[in-house]
């Protein structure tokens, strides 16, 4: 491959990179204008765009109210699993018998989809009195096993050595974990962050069982509602899309060298 | 990196106060901290809910007495919010609207009605200055 051409790998990447942003090109364009998506033949460039779809979404809907919702849930989402995960990974790395059951366990778990145990989850929320609640919103998303993996690939990384230093100087397992680990897991933990935020962000079968009214829906639920306008609401709606995903995406773009970082060390250990 | 000076501890590495100012973690959220900030000032200070026009006849005279509507639109429906009547020179203004989707009629018996002109403002209750008139077409 050394000193082959570059240029027709490029191009092909180009193709199909284009390939795959015409569908956000085509929700902004929709956005800007308001016209039918099912219009024939379709216009590639938009006609006189303008803003103010996105004034109606913020107006005539409470989006304020669904994304300030949404970033709670998030948040909490976010700090469970950076704490927890870092916590089990942790353990995951010392040895201890059946470590590997627990391992095929955790792995086993991977493979339910959550539409299967989401009776006992919403069972267990209600019985800690949860419902309808910030915490219960992000109650499922506190933990998540791929992200457990995700830290202890990275605690593998860690030379044995320092932590072992670190510990004939007095530390306890709590602080080895956040003075030692933790600062030489940043790829890992952007990779929590980021993964927890878009799954949190985005979910929508879980708040709509677990929220009771209104005002504690968060925005995928508010775009399921937004569909119910029996008005033409096609900017407007796409406008809403747009505002719903440009936090995931901006985290994304801010993040996005650790968090292809934090996905792939431990890849190549050894 | 000195803790006390915040002189880089190696040659080529920026200052930490420097790293930190300049870190997209910090950036990005002030920016866009500032701007929000920035545009809530200025919608403080636009938005009285002052909407004014004029009214002409169909051949550009001022139509004194016109009675001016204004309606609240939603996604849904409209709703009258407030009307007025135009002076001598035919200007009309509101300072009732608490909508960012207005619309403005105008009628004059024996003369006609206007078209009813939609409105979309940048936020609720902005100030607006109409420049085109709301002209009567007879026989509407």
């Amino acid at each position: 491959m050394r000193g082959a051409n570059p240029w027709p790998r490029h191009a092909l990447l180009v193709v199909v990179s284009i390939a795959m942003l015409v569908p956000f090109y085509w929700v902004i364009k929709t956005a800007l204008t308001g016209e039918n998506i099912y219009a024939y033949p379709p216009a590639l460039l938009p006609r006189d765009p303008h803003l103010f779809n996105f004034v109606d979404v913020w107006y005539l809907i409470p989006f304020a109210a669904y994304f300030f919702n949404s970033v709670v849930v998030s948040a909490l989402a976010i700090a469970g699993n950076v704490v927890f995960n870092a916590l089990a990974a942790y353990a995951l790395t010392k040895g201890f018998p059946g470590r590997q059951a627990v391992v095929l366990v955790l792995l086993s778990c991977m493979l339910i989809p959550f539409q299967a145990t989401i009776i006992p989850a919403y069972l267990i929320t209600a019985q800690m009195g949860l419902l309808n609640s910030y915490l219960g919103l992000a109650f499922p998303l506190l933990s998540t096993i791929v992200c457990i993996f995700v830290f202890k690939a990275s605690f593998e990384a860690v030379p044995r050595s320092l932590i072992d230093a670190a510990r004939i100087d007095g530390l306890s397992e709590a602080r080895i974990i956040l003075r030692v680990l933790m600062p030489l897991s940043k790829p890992a933990i952007a990779t929590n962050v980021i993964l927890a935020f878009i799954w949190s962000w985005n979910n929508f079968l879980w708040p709509l069982i677990v929220t009771r009214d209104a005002a504690m829906q968060t925005l995928p639920l508010g775009l399921a509602r937004f569909l119910s306008y029996i008005e033409d609401t096609t900017g407007a709606l796409y406008a809403f899309v747009i505002m719903v995903l440009a936090p995931g995406i901006v985290l994304f773009l801010m993040a996005q060298k650790e968090f292809i970082r934090g996905l792939t060390s431990g890849a190549t250990k050894g | 990196m000195s803790a006390m000076t915040g002189e880089p501890e190696t040659e080529g590495e920026a200052p930490r106060w420097r790293r930190i100012l300049l870190s997209r973690w910090l950036l990005v959220p002030t920016v866009l901290g500032i701007a929000i900030l920035a545009w809530n000032i200025h919608v403080g200070r636009n938005s009285d809910g002052l909407v004014s026009g004029r009214v002409t006849r169909s051949d550009g005279a001022a139509a004194a007495g016109a009675t001016v509507v204004l309606l609240e639109r939603s996604f849904i429906n409209q709703v009258e919010r407030g009307r007025t009547v135009a002076d001598a020179q035919g200007r009309f203004r509101f300072d009732i609207n608490r909508s960012h989707l207005i619309q403005l009629e105008a009628q004059l018996d024996g003369v006609g009605r206007s078209e009813r002109r939609t409105i979309r403002l940048w936020y609720r209750a902005q100030n607006h200055a109409e420049t085109a008139p709301l002209v009567l077409a007879p026989g509407s």
